[in-house]
């Protein structure tokens, strides 16, 4: 009874995808936006597991990311395995960082915890220029081997697009059981999950560890759709933007993210001007931020509860 | 089978907020505590529950220490809690809410929620099931979808109950459950308090409301500053005079007092029926979110008199004095000299002449010297105004003067009283709203507290006095309102006073409730 509906974000994804299909096919350059939102909606889907399930404000998804995307990189390149290790390598590894780290910062506050995630985003940056000839240094990786399967620019859009479907049938399961709900509760007020039995960091732990593991997947497709992995690639900036697609998007649902990550990006692609595009950008931001501040997904609820109090007054007079 | 806290002992810096305080709950029995505020009930649950460490002492259940075991980790062995201010998402709905505490009996992990495996789907239907059924057993079902953020204190309450309950408990702490709760959503309360003890589980209860709490409880222990003052039985507990002071405030210790010539002689002062009053409210219902704290509470102030707002801790007072100045959510009208203030806010209606003190002397910066404290009430006065100002309080607080650079939580708790009261004047206020302002001070010093009250009544200001020590406001009082429950509970002129018996009886809310 009551069920939030589990699958309905998968659903809304593969139909969009669907959609979009004949639309952008034999376009390339949309294509390739195609797979760069694809990227996107998966580092916002980790926001949206840490900070908008479990209240984690974590700014380093895009590092979890270049923990996956170098992961992958170096086991294809420097030791020739098939990418789809690369695949099981770059979602685990982050994964695996990601419960520990949670364990270890998971006790601060907002802030000091944002902060703490962004040193490591930073630590992380150095580690890969400093990496030498492992990392690729300043230089980066190349010669990445592209996404498995046939060698069609549709089968990108496919294949990623597949991916953030099943990451959000995935996740659309954990926010509409019980454990979500555990999870939602550690959100909401520490205190009263405490009382309800629950143990708290471990929660913090699990959800940081399933962003880390999206983030990771994200990663993986960035790396092996661009070919090319620079210590600039997923930097921190990037974990900055794909917080705000998740927060415009609406942080707390499973659609949120997506949809920011897909709006966004086609705010950026889309706007004139140049050198004043982040101008419109952050206007465009701060105006969805202002009128919808649960994000756009929320927009719909909003709206129908204006009527509900339109229709209020209307009884009332 | 018992759950025992022995020998607490809990330190919070260098304040000693328990010191070796003993209690035992069987199952099925309903035990409670009672003391005034800051006397560490809330903290003993702290304790017991793992959101307090002890300094000394042990907590445990059938005989186990857990005292060393996290909070969860006793929760999920049966311990049970809810907060005096429930701690509710105002987003979630009353089934979420409910369903909230049967998580942790969760057995599939992670994997099972996001592959939505047989497993985990058959266990996520059996805590619907349960919520469900604890809807059902709260007659809650018809509100299963409702958010919490719109629903009375009450049914929170009763929800949170519910919440508790969930994780089939074998000891439920309840922190003052019964606070802001209608006759009727009481008396629900205790039956579901009641049913839970039959079923053999262990309540343990925190409470204010004395009625509630002699109703349901098998066993009182009254805390006092950190100290157990005895236990036994409801009915006994309550005739002893360590209770009853503890609980009155010196009402009962004053008695004598209250029944002096002085208030006979202050209540034939009192004019029978009162001036065109300085400030009327009505309807003023003050609340905190969605939790109601005060009822549709009536209260005219006339110019130069001082209405005495009397009841228990906890009784809604100074949430009133709160909406009055406008620092406490509220709905109704406040009209001062005939102009509405209540749609204003708390530093406009200070401007209108609103002067709100706060209980210990809440208004006062202790790091600050007096003669900053003072600089800083009087920033508004033109220097006319200020030195005749300054001349003025020098008489009417001399002592201030001689301590005026001694930093004021230096200042004895009766200096701090006489420069909190300084610092309202220095405002030029029409309506002086006190909270407690005996509070924790030596009786030797009501004689002067009480002058200076004269004094200020004699200039034409209106005061509020809410006090919890009768027999203070005895002295002073030209009208009595009694609250219990948040709601009026009797009405009165000053020599109510003189009548313990009938002044208990509306204390404790046994006063028939004033006709809406």
């Amino acid at each position: 009874m009551r069920r939030r509906p589990a699958l309905l974000p998968a659903a809304t994804v593969v139909a969009l995808a669907v959609l979009a299909a004949p639309l952008i096919t034999g376009n390339l350059f949309w294509l390739d936006t195609s797979a760069l939102m694809a990227v996107y909606a998966l580092l916002a889907l980790s926001v949206g597991v840490s900070f908008g399930l479990c209240g984690i404000l974590s700014v380093a998804q895009a590092s979890f990311a270049a923990l996956g995307a170098y992961t992958t990189a170096i086991l294809s390149t420097r030791y020739s395995l098939h990418p789809l290790v690369g695949l099981a390598a770059a979602i685990v590894l982050p994964a695996v960082f990601g419960y520990p780290f949670a364990r270890l910062i998971a006790g601060m506050s907002h802030l000091a915890l944002a902060v703490a995630t962004l040193l490591f985003g930073h630590m992380l940056d150095i580690a890969l220029r400093e990496g030498g000839d492992f990392t690729g240094g300043y230089i980066g990786l190349s010669g990445l081997p592209p996404v498995p399967g046939p060698d069609s620019a549709t089968w990108l859009h496919v294949a990623s697009w597949g991916m953030v479907a099943l990451v959000a049938a995935l996740l659309g399961s954990l926010y509409a059981s019980p454990y979500g709900a555990g999870m939602r509760s550690v959100r909401n007020d520490p205190m009263r999950a405490t009382a309800d039995g629950i143990d708290i960091g471990h929660m913090r732990g699990v959800a940081l560890s399933v962003a880390a593991g999206i983030a990771g997947l994200g990663g993986w497709l960035y790396a092996h759709h661009v070919s090319y992995l620079g210590p600039e690639s997923l930097g921190p900036a990037v974990s900055i933007s794909v917080l705000l697609m998740a927060m415009v998007g609406g942080v707390s649902t499973v659609l949120g993210p997506i949809v920011g990550a897909v709006a966004l990006t086609l705010l950026s692609t889309l706007l004139p001007g140049a050198e004043a595009a982040g101008m419109f950008y952050g206007g465009t931001l701060l105006l969805v931020l202002l009128a919808a501040p649960k994000g756009l997904t929320s927009l719909p609820a909003l709206a129908g509860a204006q009527r509900g109090a339109d229709a209020g007054k209307e009884n009332g007079r | 089978m018992t759950l025992m806290a022995e020998g607490v002992t809990v330190r919070f810096g260098g304040i000693l907020a328990l010191d070796a305080v003993s209690i035992e709950v069987q199952p099925g029995q309903v035990a409670s505590v009672v003391g005034s505020n800051g006397s560490g009930k809330s903290t003993l649950f702290n304790a017991i529950m793992g959101f307090a460490g002890l300094a000394s002492g042990a907590i445990r259940l059938d005989g186990r220490a857990i005292h060393e075991l996290p909070a969860h980790r006793r929760v999920q062995l049966g311990l049970c809690r809810t907060f005096q201010t429930p701690r509710i998402d105002p987003e979630s709905t009353v089934f979420d809410a409910i369903r909230s505490g049967g998580i942790m009996s969760l057995k599939s992990g992670l994997f099972a929620a996001c592959l939505a495996t047989p497993r985990g789907r058959s266990e996520a239907a059996g805590i619907d099931h349960r919520t469900e059924k604890v809807l059902e057993e709260l007659r809650l079902a018809h509100l299963a979808l409702a958010r919490m953020g719109e629903l009375p204190v009450g049914t929170i309450r009763l929800i949170d109950v519910g919440r508790a309950v969930m994780g089939k408990p074998r000891f439920i702490l309840l922190d003052e459950p019964a606070a802001g709760l209608s006759h009727a959503e009481q008396d629900a309360l205790k039956a579901q308090i009641r049913r839970l003890a039959s079923e053999g589980v262990g309540v343990l209860l925190v409470e204010h409301n004395f009625r509630f709490v002699s109703d349901v409880s098998d066993h009182l222990t009254v805390l006092d500053r950190g100290r157990v003052l005895g236990s036994g039985r409801p009915g006994e507990v309550s005739k002893r005079p360590e209770f009853v002071r503890s609980y009155l405030g010196s009402f009962a210790g004053k008695a004598s007092a209250a029944a002096s010539p002085r208030a006979a002689d202050t209540a034939a002062k009192a004019p029978a029926v009162m001036p065109m009053p300085l400030m009327e409210c009505r309807k003023v219902t003050a609340r905190y979110g969605g939790i109601r704290v005060c009822f549709d509470i009536d209260l005219d102030v006339p110019q130069a008199g001082v209405v005495a707002l009397l009841g228990a801790n906890g009784a809604g007072k100074s949430s009133l004095l709160g909406a009055i100045s406008g620092l406490v959510q509220s709905t109704g009208s406040i009209t001062l000299d005939g102009q509405r203030i209540d749609g204003l806010p708390a530093h406009r209606r200070s401007e209108c002449g609103i002067c709100f003190v706060p209980e210990i002397r809440g208004n006062i910066f202790p790091a600050m010297s007096v003669a900053e404290n003072l600089e800083l009430a009087q920033r508004r006065l033109c220097a006319q105004a200020l030195d005749r100002m300054k001349a003025e309080l020098e008489q009417m607080f001399p002592r201030l003067s001689e301590r005026r650079f001694s930093p004021a939580c230096m200042l004895s708790g009766g200096e701090q009283q006489m420069l909190a009261l300084a610092m309202a004047l220095s405002l030029k206020p029409r309506i002086l709203l006190l909270d407690e302002p005996t509070q924790g001070l030596a009786p030797a010093v009501y004689d002067t507290l009480e002058a200076v009250v004269r004094a200020i009544v004699g200039n034409g200001i209106g005061v509020v006095l809410a006090e919890q020590n009768a027999a203070f406001a005895a002295r002073l009082a030209n009208q009595v309102i009694i609250i219990a429950d948040g709601r009026v509970s009797l009405r009165t002129g000053a020599e109510i006073l003189g009548d313990r018996e009938r002044l208990l009886r509306a204390y404790l809310g046994a006063e028939p409730q004033e006709a809406a």
